[in-house]
């Protein structure tokens, strides 16, 4: 292990830092493109399937309050990808039927976002986390 | 306050280069520190070519005068002149907590957010309505449209219910008593009988309201902050880290919730979970943006990521 350099080059650093920190930076750069895709569905979620499951007794009040409109609406979106794209999940909450209201592509998007996105997330927390101890509490 | 560091004023309708200097540090022309003082704030603004020209509305960087070797440094480094007399105490209050805030907004805004978002959540609406059911409730019981006994009980069951949605903050927002014993009829005459319960629904929905809009206030007030931060220092590699620790920690804060959504779409948790996740997720954003700066700092330094954003020229 190398000690704590100021402007040191990338490509001078051990390879264990060169992934380190290439992972953390991809990873958190495919999460921000993440956000505008889930900007993007939360506009394309079907009306139908929150008129109809976005309610008690599938939610309870707290959440429906709280995922409703500004800033955390993009939360509930991310929760009904989730329950489209893997309907059998949904039974705890009941809401494994949900699927049959939307469209079958928005499902299938949905599944296939999941897919990178759950991953992505796993990796970057992963990274982060790995790149404070490393940085910030041992190194220095 | 220390020399090197500067205090920026916005230009008025009708302020004059020797005026400012006059109402800032008590210096007029025939002042032999004043042409010392121009050449000073002139270094400190390159962007004023002639003193004599100072537009409105442009900002002016005013510091703590240098000491020269002619002059006999102080003991203590003390106020400059414009922190001692002309300046008004209210600004000056302003400034200092406009100051301490630019510093400090972790220790305001993390907590308060988790703060906000969890009272949000327990005041919300649904909440409100259990207490107002009871209105409901007793108007049927009064119009003979229910017996006493199925009053008592649909009142005890929507306060059973309220009390297990709020948990342990039963005790901030009712004190000692249960709210089994707040919410109840009055008896005693003069005042409407669902006083004590209007009373109550209207307490916790202000402050369910409140507890929403405070904790889009205090996240707005973070990223002001920030860009307070990056547009007061000269500094482009501190402005860089600013940016790069603020964009991580808002991006992954985000994310979280994105990831928390997906895990209560498919395990519903009770209140006490959900602010562990909260929790969770705000110092997760705060550790990984601290990890985003110093791996900036390592290794990123030639990318100028706030000049290439034009982030400087907003937040300035």
């Amino acid at each position: 292990m190398t000690g704590y350099a100021n402007n040191m080059k990338l490509s001078d650093a051990p390879l264990f830092e060169q992934i380190l920190i290439i992972t953390f930076v991809t990873t958190l750069l495919a999460g921000m493109l993440s956000l505008i895709f889930i900007l993007i569905m939360h506009i394309l979620m079907p009306r139908k399937v929150l008129k109809t499951y976005f309610k008690e007794p599938y939610f309870n009040a707290g959440e429906i309050a709280m995922f409703t409109g500004f800033p955390f609406g993009y939360i509930r979106t991310s929760m009904f990808m989730g329950i489209l794209a893997f309907p059998a999940k949904g039974k705890k909450r009941g809401v494994e039927n949900a699927y049959k209201l939307a469209p079958v592509w928005y499902c299938k998007v949905s599944r296939y976002f999941l897919y990178f996105f759950v991953p992505n997330l796993a990796l970057l927390l992963l990274a982060g986390a790995i790149v404070f101890i490393y940085y910030e509490a041992w190194k220095q | 306050m220390t020399t090197g560091m500067y205090y920026e004023y916005k230009i008025k309708n009708g302020d004059t280069f020797s005026g400012i200097i006059y109402h800032m540090f008590g210096l007029v022309l025939n002042d032999t520190r004043y042409a010392e003082t121009v050449a000073y704030l002139q270094a400190l603004n390159p962007q004023i070519s002639n003193p004599d020209r100072i537009r409105a509305g442009d900002m002016l960087r005013l510091g703590v005068l240098p000491v020269t070797p002619q002059r006999k440094p102080p003991t203590t480094l003390s106020p400059p002149v414009f922190m001692a007399h002309p300046t008004h105490p209210g600004d000056m209050e302003g400034f200092w907590a406009l100051s301490w805030l630019e510093h400090n907004t972790n220790y305001l805004v993390i907590p308060g957010s988790i703060a906000a978002g969890a009272a949000g959540n327990l005041l919300s609406p649904g909440n409100v309505s259990l207490i107002n059911e009871i209105s409901d409730h007793y108007a049927d019981y009064k119009t003979d449209k229910i017996t006493k006994g199925q009053y008592d009980a649909r009142r005890k069951k929507a306060l059973d219910q309220l009390k297990e949605n709020i948990g342990p903050m039963e005790k901030l927002l009712f004190g000692k008593h249960t709210p089994h014993e707040r919410i109840r009829i009055v008896r005693s005459g003069g005042i409407p009988a669902t006083a004590h319960i209007t009373q109550h629904a209207d307490r916790l929905k202000h402050l369910g309201a409140m507890s929403k809009y405070g904790g889009i206030v205090l996240a707005g007030v973070g990223v002001t902050a920030a860009c307070m931060q990056i547009a007061s220092t000269t500094d482009t590699k501190e402005k860089n880290e600013i940016f790069v620790e603020t964009i991580t920690s808002t991006s992954v804060g985000l994310l979280a919730g994105s990831g928390i959504g997906l895990f209560l779409a498919f395990n519903p948790i009770g209140w006490g979970a959900a602010i562990v996740l909260a929790v969770g997720s705000v110092a997760t954003s705060y550790g990984l943006g601290v990890g985003a700066r110093v791996a900036y700092d390592t290794f990123g330094k030639g990318i100028d990521l706030v000049e290439g954003t034009g982030i400087d020229r907003i937040c300035q």
